[in-house]
């Protein structure tokens, strides 16, 4: 990802506020060397949270979620450090990987499961205009 | 590394009237800085303040359970269904205390 990420957070704004309703930017804050975007918003009955945070030595870190009325988790795309995410990708040797960004998703029965690479929020929006019909 | 700045002239008349130019505006930018700093450090402060009152730990804590404990993972998800978002905002405010408390501390030895 390019640095400054100015004209990225803007451009997903801009995204946000065309497929979104309600939307609130709960926090969009640039400094010299990392950026944070933390929106909420709604779609048709879903509520949706995007966040990133950009870091000028490391890739993106990302989190965009599907919740329902009462809050319970519909589908969720992430790449955090998750330790279940390790453990399931390198199974015994998941110690030697533990701060590794996994891109991952999570269902609602509660699995999760790998994404093949990172997801952007584009790439959300087309999942959820796809999968959620 | 020194950067050279210009001012008007009103301000040098009145400043060399209180004294020293050169004194005043160090302590001019001081004094700015360390407010402006200070203002910052305090809203960090209250961000990070929230996100540890909400799970009951510290960053570093929070930070090793997610990393190295599958139960406490497992747990979160049904505590806290949206973590990660917390995880990104914490982490972006305790590296952004690091930097500004760094700030203040090279103004301080000045």
């Amino acid at each position: 990802m390019a640095w400054p990420p100015g004209e990225h957070l803007e451009n997903v704004i801009a995204q946000v506020r065309l497929v979104l309703e309600d939307v609130n930017i709960v926090r969009h804050d640039i400094s010299q060397v990392r950026a944070i975007l933390d929106i909420e918003g709604r779609w048709r009955d879903y509520r949706i949270i995007v966040s990133e945070i950009h870091r000028t030595e490391r890739d993106v870190r990302y989190a965009y979620y599907v919740l329902d009325r009462t809050n319970q988790l519909i589908h969720a795309f992430d790449n955090s450090p998750d330790n279940v995410a390790i453990k399931q990708r390198y199974g015994t040797q998941w110690k030697n990987h533990l701060h590794e960004e996994i891109p991952h998703q999570h269902h609602s029965d509660g699995t999760l499961t790998m994404t093949p690479e990172p997801i952007t929020f584009t790439t959300f929006i087309a999942w959820l205009e796809m999968e959620l019909q | 590394m020194t950067t050279t700045l210009t001012l008007d002239s009103k301000y040098v008349t009145v400043l060399e009237a209180l004294g020293n130019v050169e004194d005043a505006l160090k302590d001019a930018v001081r004094g700015y800085a360390m407010t402006h700093i200070s203002e910052r450090i305090g809203q960090i402060q209250h961000e990070i303040l929230q996100l540890q009152s909400q799970y009951g730990l510290s960053y570093e804590q929070f930070y090793v359970n997610i990393t190295t404990n599958e139960e406490f993972v497992m747990q979160l998800r049904e505590t806290h269904p949206s973590w990660e978002r917390d995880l990104n905002n914490w982490e972006y405010y305790q590296e952004e205390l690091a930097t500004w408390l760094g700030h203040l501390e090279s103004i301080l030895k000045m």
